[in-house]
């Protein structure tokens, strides 16, 4: 078949609506009689709530209702069902909502608020994963073992640890034993935020007739139908939930975070439209927070390089509520290792309540915080035997030689060329791949350009699947009008990414029809667009494009049968090429998609057929860890590729400036090369922040102290202007897929941190085990280092044992 | 969000003067970006906001003599396109301060006179009044009074201001064009941030060593911006060499004890930079500054 759109930088279908302003996202809504919802957070980490006195708050103009914990019995949760839409006589972490009000304008609820009244008992609060594993631990869900859970997940009752997974192949023990070198080290991914542009919202109403109306600025229309409808013991068909574009999400707000409890205070005024719009400071502790994972690490080597085994430890510190933390440790603990054979191995993962805010997806998902410990690891293991950190990853590869991964999934050159990344890489950022340039590079003396900056090279390699449910359906319709062209209806979420454009190119690619003649419906409305699960995990344009071709499938075999009744032909004899159907053998006898698609009229005026109205659906095979092993089909598709950083270390002030940045990724076919390269470019600027300056800073008390942007300082385009891009995307097709594209979206934001990292001790010989590293950290540790070494050697340019 | 107020737009300085000093909660307003940010953090009450910008007789920017005067309604862009400061290199240190502050649409819209009103320790142009060795014109209800700027300051927040009182402009002596200044800082990001420590320098008879003075302060090491005497005299009146530079940063370093609660940037790396923007802000003011260590420190 000729393809003539996917492969093509066709502009953005959204991209008119977006640069004049004509896009609506959920805080532009508004209707009649509307009120507003505010809400009064706990300022303590964990206390028992003893009095909330709400009188003066319920009697004051224009309020409509005052709600505590108590008032909204229901439980929420996507995993464990382990929480209230508002705290119910303890509260988990500051920043947990305790009351709410609801009133005709917003300043009514905020001055109501403020007549509120709460008296809390301060409980003892665990505010870290290690301090919430200790023996005698403060137990932040004292009836864990009473909570609903699915299938799948292990909740410890009696202690913090709300899922345990844990992948195991041969004997980590014997493996170890044998090695003649173990290199072990900790490491830690603190908190992030994902700051989106647009803060989280809500809109909810019950109608008289009883049904629940949502507007939600979400990722996952469905999830949230799901779990409002599960929480109110309402039908599906009783819950409409309605989702539009995105002002950004990075996985926060594929969460149900916002909704149930607007939903809930709905239900205390029936009729009239209930609208929550968080502010910035709010969304910090209103919404989800990122990553916060801890690691050891301990490999066994052969004195060649050749890594024989790997025991991992992860920790990480969910929050009070476990929310979709309990996917991520999945993800982070399969791709613990990276994209590397080890014979003998033991991951664990192990996600902790904690008296903070509760963690949720964060772009990547679990890679990036793994993947950051596992690439400075390999960084460390060359240098103990002796390698360059290219020539010791390319020996330890896993995918040419068909090795199987820590799943048990074997994975061969069809996966995806890492080796080319690679290559591609270190070659943009000066680092050799050959044993000769490799002693070539050894053999220089150690230039560095100025005497007060020192130069350094390191890169990371990445992996990534999907993490998703082992039922995660997408489903896409295509309705075909009276002149031919198509709607193209999806449930995926446009938050910036492009993929309605890549939808609409796919279409097109498959129908052979020019994408002007596509459109795809802005918006998801849970009443008529067709079920799909998340737009998350990278998986939207992938997954959406094997659906199209399943409906187009469907499609094609109706429009044969139409035409074959015009032609008065069998169907076998009928075919379909670039927008016309004819007879095989005889192409004088043909007919334009437009006169089949709406059924065919013959000369008398009769018609035959209908309009064409198909839907195709999708799920990878995909099943549960086995629960000895921790094996199974829990990754669905794999990308792999390689990022580096040529980076410049001030070292009068530890400022680390980015010279140049190198990510090569093997994306099978890239469906819009310019967005593609755009997505990786956005997520490896996402990337640097968690690299060089963000982080949640937190207070004695659990609180966050830079809740605002003023003190959460993420990169801005004056940042990251010097800096040379370079992407390559690699097109190793993928067999027997009717699009041929891999995942890609996070997968620009997994190797980041390890790159910059490796790359920053490349140029100082400082290790850092955790991020940011931001000027002040890197200065202090230049200096701690400098103290203690009498005669500092010179920053170094080149690498060598410790 | 923005918690409701009184909006009052008076067209005289003594009118408003009358509303500060009788209105409850009152708190005067030019360009905005301090005191709605406050209102909206609940950091300040205020019920009654008086904007200034009808307010005649508040001019921009102008010289007097052998004075620069900042009006209350002087923007950063305003200043940052001010010939009269262009021509002087001994206020480069206001052009400096104004290239970092904010952002452009914030620059369009803050104040000079409000940055120095707000009395932040780490405020922009805290630390350049004070090598400057700026007045500020306060009027209120009492009428008109002049004083220096280093009594201005009070503390983190807090000012000289009393009820009602505007600072109505600030006078700024300008050196003779023999100075140099500049203005540095330390921040997060390169893109908008606040300074987590700044410095301004002020030389005079920059390129005569036997003559020179130089005036430095620093600018969130403290609760107000601080002046360094000890410092400033060790590198004034001969050339500056490489063991009087390291006595001179050791001492800048050693003479601040910032708070540790920042989240901009800790004592210990303050203490650091501190000295670090001397010698960088030094090496940028005098050209012969290189020459002046290299001759002390070649064998």
């Amino acid at each position: 078949m000729e393809q003539r759109c996917i492969g093509t930088s066709v502009p953005r279908v959204d991209a008119l609506e977006k640069v004049t302003g004509e896009a609506r996202y959920v805080a532009d809504l508004s209707f009649p009689g509307m009120l507003h919802a505010k809400l009064l957070r706990s300022p303590h980490a964990h206390a028992r709530i003893v009095r909330i006195e709400k009188a003066a708050a319920a009697a004051m103009p224009g309020v409509h209702a005052v709600a505590t914990g108590k008032d909204l019995p229901w439980w929420v949760g996507e995993c464990i069902r382990d929480q209230r839409p508002m705290a119910v006589e303890t509260a988990r972490f500051a920043g947990e909502p305790v009351a709410a009000v609801v009133a005709s304008s917003e300043d009514a609820a905020l001055a109501a608020l403020e007549a509120i009244r709460v008296d809390y008992e301060p409980l003892p609060a665990v505010l870290d994963a290690r301090a919430a594993l200790a023996p005698g631990a403060p137990l932040v869900h004292p009836d864990l073992g009473t909570y609903h859970v699915l299938p799948g997940f292990r909740p410890s009752p009696g202690t913090n640890v709300f899922h345990h997974y844990f992948v195991k192949a041969g004997d980590v023990t014997k493996g170890l034993a044998r090695a003649a070198v173990v290199v072990e080290q900790e490491y830690e991914f603190p908190h992030l935020m994902h700051t989106a542009l647009e803060n989280h919202g809500c809109l909810a109403r019950y109608t008289a007739g009883g049904r629940l109306e949502v507007h939600a600025g979400a990722q996952s229309p469905f999830t949230v139908r799901n779990v409002v409808a599960e929480a109110f013991g309402l039908p599906r068909h009783r819950v409409s939930v309605r989702g539009g574009y995105l002002g950004g999400g990075f996985g926060g707000k594929s969460d149900a975070t916002v909704e149930p409890l607007t939903c809930a205070l709905a239900r205390l005024c029936p009729g009239r439209w209930v609208r929550l719009i968080l502010d910035r400071e709010e969304s910090f502790v209103g919404s989800v927070l990122g990553r916060g994972f801890r690691g050891r690490y301990r490999y066994g080597l052969t004195r060649r390089g050749r890594l024989v085994a790997a025991d991992i430890d992860l920790l990480m510190a969910g929050g009070a509520y476990s929310w979709t933390a309990v996917n991520i440790l999945p993800c982070a603990g399969h791709n613990g290792i990276g994209p590397y054979f080890v014979p003998d191995l033991e991951i664990h993962a192990r996600g902790l309540y904690t008296n903070t805010p509760p963690v949720g997806a964060y772009r990547g998902y679990g890679h990036p915080d793994s993947q950051f410990m596992a690439e400075r690891h390999m960084d460390l293991c060359a240098r103990a035997v002796g390698m360059d950190p290219v020539a010791f990853r390319l020996k330890n590869l896993l995918g040419k030689s068909g090795k199987k991964n820590p799943l048990g999934q074997r994975v061969d050159s069809s996966a995806g060329d890492l080796e080319g990344c690679i290559k591609l890489v270190a070659q943009d950022i000066g680092m050799a791949t050959s044993p000769e340039g490799i002693r070539a590079r050894e053999a220089e003396p150690s230039a560095v350009s100025r005497p007060a900056v020192a130069v350094g090279r390191g890169l990371a390699c990445l992996m990534k699947s999907p993490g998703q449910a082992t039922n995660a359906f997408t489903t896409v319709v295509l309705k075909f009008n009276e002149d031919g062209t198509v709607h193209v209806i999806s449930a995926v979420s446009e938050m910036g990414q492009g993929v309605h454009t890549a939808i609409a190119q796919i279409a097109a690619d498959l129908i052979e029809i020019p994408v002007e003649k596509v459109y795809v419906p802005q918006g998801t409305d849970t009443d008529y667009s067709p079920y799909d699960w998340q737009t998350v995990a990278s998986r939207a344009t992938w997954m959406q494009g094997r659906a199209i071709a399943a409906a187009w499938e469907k499609a094609r075999k109706e429009l044969r049968a139409t035409a074959a009744k015009a032609f008065g032909v069998p169907v076998a004899k009928v075919d379909y090429r670039r927008g016309t159907l004819f007879v095989r053998g005889d192409e004088s006898r043909a007919l334009p998609l437009e006169k089949v698609c709406h059924g065919y009229v013959f000369p008398d005026g009769h018609a035959v057929g209908g309009p064409v109205l198909v839907a195709g659906h999708y799920v990878p095979h995909a099943t549960y860890a086995d629960e000895q092993t921790g094996r199974g089909e829990l990754a669905t598709s794999w990308t792999f590729g390689c990022q580096g950083a040529e980076v410049e270390v001030d070292l009068r002030t530890g400022e680390v400036t980015v010279l140049r940045f190198s990510s090569a990724i093997d994306v099978g076919r890239a469906v819009n090369p310019e967005l593609a390269k755009a997505q990786v470019i956005g997520a490896v600027v996402f990337g640097l922040g968690g690299a060089l300056t963000e982080t949640v800073t937190w207070g004695p008390r659990g609180e966050i102290r830079n809740a605002s942007m003023t003190d959460y300082k993420v990169p801005t385009p004056e940042d990251v202007r010097g800096i040379d891009f370079r992407v390559h995307l690699l097109e190793t097709p993928v067999p027997g897929d009717p699009v041929g594209s891999r995942c890609l979206a996070e997968h620009g934001a997994v190797a980041v941190a390890p790159a910059i990292a490796n790359a920053v001790a490349d140029a100082t010989g400082v290790d850092f085990f955790d991020v940011p590293l931001a000027a002040e950290r890197v200065f202090l540790a230049l200096q701690a280092r400098a103290a203690q070494a009498p005669s500092p050697k010179p920053p170094r340019k080149a690498k060598g044992a410790r | 969000m923005l918690r409701p107020f009184d909006y009052h737009r008076p067209r005289t300085l003594d009118e408003a003067c009358a509303l500060g000093a009788t209105l409850a909660d009152a708190a005067y307003l030019a360009g905005g970006t301090d005191l709605l940010v406050k209102i909206r953090d609940g950091k300040q009450r205020a019920r009654n906001v008086i904007d200034l910008k009808r307010v005649a007789g508040l001019g921009r920017v102008r010289r007097d003599g052998d004075h620069l005067v900042i009006g209350a309604l002087c923007t950063i862009t305003d200043l940052l396109h001010a010939e009269e400061v262009h021509a002087e290199p001994g206020l480069a240190v206001l052009r400096d301060a104004g290239v970092v502050f904010g952002c452009e649409e914030i620059r369009h819209r803050a104040t000079v006179c409000g940055n120095v009103a707000h009395a932040s320790p780490g405020a922009e142009y805290g630390s350049p009044m004070f090598v400057l060795e700026a007045d500020c014109v306060l009027h209120g209800p009492a009428g008109e009074r002049t004083i220096p700027v280093a009594d201005f300051y009070r503390g983190p927040g807090r000012s000289a201001l009393g009820p009602g009182e505007i600072l109505k402009a600030l006078r700024v002596p300008i050196a003779p064009r023999s100075a140099r200044s500049a203005y540095l800082r330390r921040s997060r990001v390169r893109g908008m941030d606040l300074a987590g420590l700044n410095l301004a320098l002020l030389v005079l008879d920059a390129t005569e060593p036997a003559r020179r003075r130089v005036r430095l302060a620093m600018g969130a090491v403290a609760g107000t911006p601080i002046r360094a005497p000890e410092v400033e005299a060790l590198l004034s009146g001969a050339p500056i060499t490489r063991d009087r530079l390291e006595q001179a940063k050791g001492a800048l370093s050693a003479g601040i004890s910032p708070r540790p609660t920042s989240l901009r940037a800790s004592p210990e790396y303050k203490k650091a930079m501190v000295a670090h923007l001397l010698e960088a802000g030094l090496e940028r003011l005098l050209e012969p500054f290189p020459e002046e260590v290299m001759a002390e420190a070649s064998p």
